[in-house]
């Protein structure tokens, strides 16, 4: 089981990578010389550290020389998204968005949902972007989410409920009927799990916490949220026994993290002991 | 994707010459654009924060200014310890009144030098569209404030080694009120 998560896990890194990430471009696939400069200085800032002088004059020069390369507008942009300048973040990954909307349409609306949170914005790149790839929309930029799942999150954020179930349906249900379930991510379950129990569907968020259990049960939220829903189905005993396993597993470092952004649906050590508090007030 | 001129045999040379001297125009016209930063104005890192003697601390001092890490270089304070801060934030501010178009997003940038102590704060503010926007000043001077009082930074720490290092936090305010604090 585990082996297969691990397979699956790594086979979403590797075609997120090719799709999404900074990689190096093969530069004889173009024809015209402003573009094979271009792409040999894009290529060769690979060599600085990230934002560094260096890198954003590679970067710089390679727009100069050819302004309809997009790759190296969107490459500029991300020291200052990492960095908390969005305004000009949005200005150089702007123009890499009308250069080539395919892609980069779907990398702006992960950046607005994981950075900003801005899932108005998102949702509304991440629908035109659903359009463009011919709703075949892909993986989020970290390969931690299928883009329907990112669109879920945004809905179920701006309070539109079946809406987010309809999306976490295309990137759940779908993929396990249409691919198979090494094709669902590693905490989708969860997330439904969480839009349910904020329905207060608390039996269909038990379950969607059962399906992530099969699928990979080694993280603190999912105990968290078991805990908060027994808590409120009065089932205090079950309740505890799943929190002090979450504080556990958040103890030993097994939980959602990220090292830009708190994640959707993180919990921390706190959120933990005042749950557990609060059942015993009771 | 539009590609850059190629030169093709069958086009008339005059026509050809068109074509160069438009798209040249468009190269310029676009290398001029007010976005387009001279390759000289670059810092050494983006994001850098230099001293402003007019804006900032003089006793506030950065133990190693060739190496000022990003918070998402290492394990942070911040990222550790993001529910007492948000708690901090959201029971210490106070929104005001006449708050209904005070939408968008406050970032302050700051480091935090090897002994745990804050400066070089900057403040940036835009509306909801990413433009820039200047908020009321009972709200970005109330945030500002906050930020500056707030205490028990830890420096960064990468094998042992103890760095100064940059964090952001950004306040997603919707008229006026915090809806969320990030990264």
């Amino acid at each position: 089981m585990h082996l297969a998560i691990k397979k699956s896990i790594l086979l979403l890194v590797l075609l997120t990578g090719m799709q999404w990430c900074r990689c190096q471009v093969n530069c004889r696939i173009f024809t015209d010389s402003s573009h094979i400069k271009a792409c040999r200085l894009y290529n060769a800032s690979d060599s600085f550290l990230q934002g560094s002088r260096k890198a954003q004059q590679y970067l710089d020069s390679a727009i100069r020389i050819c302004p309809d390369f997009a790759e190296a507008w969107r490459e500029i942009s991300v020291p200052y998204l990492k960095r908390g300048d969005f305004f000009t973040w949005r200005a150089y990954m702007d123009k890499a968005v009308d250069l080539k909307p395919y892609p980069f349409l779907g990398v702006r609306g992960w950046c607005r949902f994981k950075f900003l949170r801005d899932y108005e914005g998102a949702l509304n790149d991440l629908q035109k972007f659903d359009t463009i790839s011919n709703f075949r929309p892909a993986y989020s930029g970290d390969g931690n989410y299928h883009l329907y799942i990112v669109m879920a999150l945004c809905e179920r954020e701006l309070g539109n409920y079946p809406q987010a179930l309809h999306y976490f349906s295309l990137g759940i249900d779908s993929m396990l009927s249409q691919q198979g379930q090494s094709w669902v991510g590693f905490s989708d379950y969860l997330h439904r799990a969480v839009t349910k129990m904020r329905m207060k569907d608390y039996e269909g968020a038990l379950s969607d916490l059962s399906n992530q259990i099969k699928k990979y049960d080694n993280f603190a939220e999912i105990y968290y949220y078991q805990g908060l829903i027994h808590s409120i189905m009065h089932r205090e005993k079950e309740a505890l026994t799943d929190l002090e396993k979450a504080k556990a597993l958040v103890s030993s470092g097994h939980h959602l993290s990220d090292i830009y952004c708190e994640l959707p649906d993180e919990v921390f050590i706190t959120d933990i002991e005042e749950a557990i508090s609060q059942i015993k007030k009771l | 994707m539009a590609l850059c001129p190629t030169p093709l045999k069958q086009i008339p040379i005059t026509a050809w010459l068109l074509i160069l001297i438009i798209n040249c125009d468009n190269v310029f016209a676009q290398a001029k654009t007010e976005l387009h930063k001279l390759v000289d104005t670059f810092p050494p890192n983006t994001g850098d924060i230099a001293f402003n003697a007019a804006l900032d601390d003089p006793s506030f001092t950065v133990c190693n200014p060739q190496i000022v890490l990003q918070y998402y270089n290492t394990a942070s304070y911040y990222k550790e310890h993001k529910r007492e801060i948000e708690h901090y934030f959201k029971s210490n501010y106070q929104p005001g009144t006449e708050t209904e178009d005070q939408s968008g997003y406050l970032t302050i940038r700051f480091i935090i030098n090897c002994s745990g102590q804050t400066g070089r704060f900057r403040m940036y503010e835009l509306d909801t569209g990413y433009k820039p926007f200047t908020f009321h000043s009972a709200i970005s001077d109330q945030l500002m404030k906050l930020t500056k009082n707030l205490q028990g930074w830890q420096p960064a720490t990468y094998k042992g080694k103890i760095y100064d290092s940059y964090q952001y936090i950004t306040f997603r305010l919707k008229k006026g009120a915090i809806e969320c604090i990030s990264p």
